[in-house]
């Protein structure tokens, strides 16, 4: 009998199935990430921090090679890597700006501050931050503060809002985002508060929160664009703003 | 396999040379299928999600093992499929497969009557229950063969079954349909 055939061809164009992932970014980020789980290797360390300062000035300045190069640049509790293309970005719905950001449970300052062993700070010159968020899952101990866009704070194009901070204690986890730079992004060292430090601008770039495995999750990948995360004590400090470098760096100095 | 797209083997020419841009290009070509494949054995859309994206990266690393020429899609699906399996032991909560709502189905439902719809969309409902109702080989064949539309050689390597044991079971599970179907009409 053909007919119950038909039937279920038919039947099976009309499958509920959930909507397909866009897989081809996260593949592709997992398979250009050759050298992450041999970071704690000292003598492989060692060999990448000198390749690194060799390589980091001209790879910067020369488009065409820094374009072929997916490299990877290491600061303590992010990765940095050069690709040649940014894979396009999981589009997010989500009403708050949490949602959005994919920054997790929105709590106070006082239940932020409760729930990670460090002394939260962030920049003076802000004031308090609008909206507190602790990103999940809450054993990364890390915090997201946000302020809104207002007078001297424009908006970010793509967070939406006027300054977004994050910070985390890198000994939780050694890494807990992953920046992605197209060849039309900057990547320049800069010293944070005589801390080392890194500030990102030019086009936007991809930002990933990584897992306890170390891999993106893929529901958080956005763009980002200028951004400058540094290493403050035992703290990994990032601010994402509309702001410029002296701005930002200004800011940086008024962290408490 | 005639007919299929040189664009393809290509792609997978250079993929295997460690072209990450034609592996992507590769993924993106066979991400539904893969996370259909995966969502059917698994019956979970996150089991579903990890073990196609894991599929894809063992598939860019096994590679090199894979034969020029040779069809690519039963080959990564086999691959997904693995991992998917291996997600499914031990689970035991299983998601059953649904219709999409009348509204989602497009073209040519608006033109039926609403009785006609209702009708057609119960008789739908009753043989994906009876679907969902078999037992996890007979529904897999069922699955591989109408809803993923593979062919019984693809179905064989997906499966990890020999061709002729496709084809006997899917026999069995299709005469199952009809006494389940039957039953319920009589």
């Amino acid at each position: 009998m053909a007919e119950l055939q038909e039937r279920l061809l038919r039947l099976g164009r009309e499958i509920d199935y959930p909507e397909t992932p866009n897989l081809g970014a996260m593949v592709r980020v997992r398979l250009e990430q050759p050298a992450r789980r041999q970071r704690f290797d000292t003598r492989r360390l060692v060999v990448a921090a000198a390749v690194f300062i060799v390589t980091v000035g001209a790879l910067l300045a020369i488009p065409t090679t820094r374009d072929a190069i997916a490299g990877f640049f290491g600061l303590k509790g992010v990765i940095i890597q050069r690709v040649p293309r940014l894979p396009s970005p999981t589009p997010t719905g989500g009403a708050t700006v949490g949602e959005r950001l994919g920054l997790g449970r929105q709590v106070t300052l006082q239940q932020a501050q409760a729930a990670v062993p460090y002394g939260i700070s962030f920049p003076q010159a802000l004031g308090t931050p609008d909206q507190v968020y602790l990103i999940q899952p809450a054993d990364l101990k890390a915090v997201a503060l946000v302020w809104r866009p207002r007078s001297g704070l424009a908006a970010a194009a793509q967070t939406g809002v006027g300054a977004l901070v994050i910070e985390f204690p890198g000994q939780v986890q050694p890494d807990l985002f992953m920046k992605m730079l197209g060849p039309d992004a900057t990547l320049e060292p800069v010293q944070v508060n005589s801390n080392p430090g890194y500030w990102i601008s030019g086009k936007p770039h991809g930002f990933f929160f990584l897992d306890s495995k170390g891999n993106p999750r893929e529901e958080t990948f956005r763009l980002a664009e200028n951004v400058l995360i540094w290493d403050q004590g035992s703290l990994v400090v990032r601010i994402e703003s509309a702001l410029d470098k002296g701005q930002t760096l200004g800011l940086a100095a008024t962290m408490q | 396999m005639e007919g299929r797209p040189l664009e393809e083997r290509e792609l997978v020419v250079r993929a295997r040379a460690g072209d990450l841009n034609a592996y992507e290009q590769l993924v993106e070509r066979y991400t539904s299928m893969a996370f259909r494949t995966a969502y059917l054995i698994t019956a979970s859309e996150a089991d579903a999600k990890d073990a196609s994206q894991e599929g894809f990266i063992k598939a860019f690393k096994a590679l090199r093992r894979f034969r020029p020429g040779a069809p690519f899609r039963p080959w990564l699906l086999q691959i997904v499929a693995n991992e998917a399996r291996n997600l499914r032991r031990g689970l035991v909560r299983r998601t059953e497969l649904s219709l999409r709502v009348a509204e989602q189905l497009g073209t040519g439902v608006a033109a039926q009557s609403p009785e006609s719809l209702a009708e057609a969309t119960e008789e739908r409902a009753q043989l994906l229950r009876a679907v969902n109702s078999l037992r996890t080989e007979d529904r897999l064949v069922v699955a591989c063969r109408y809803f993923l539309e593979l062919s019984s050689e693809e179905t064989a390597a997906v499966l990890r079954w020999p061709e002729g044991t496709v084809k006997s079971r899917l026999s069995r599970a299709l005469e199952r349909l009809r006494e389940m179907l039957g039953r319920q009409d009589g």
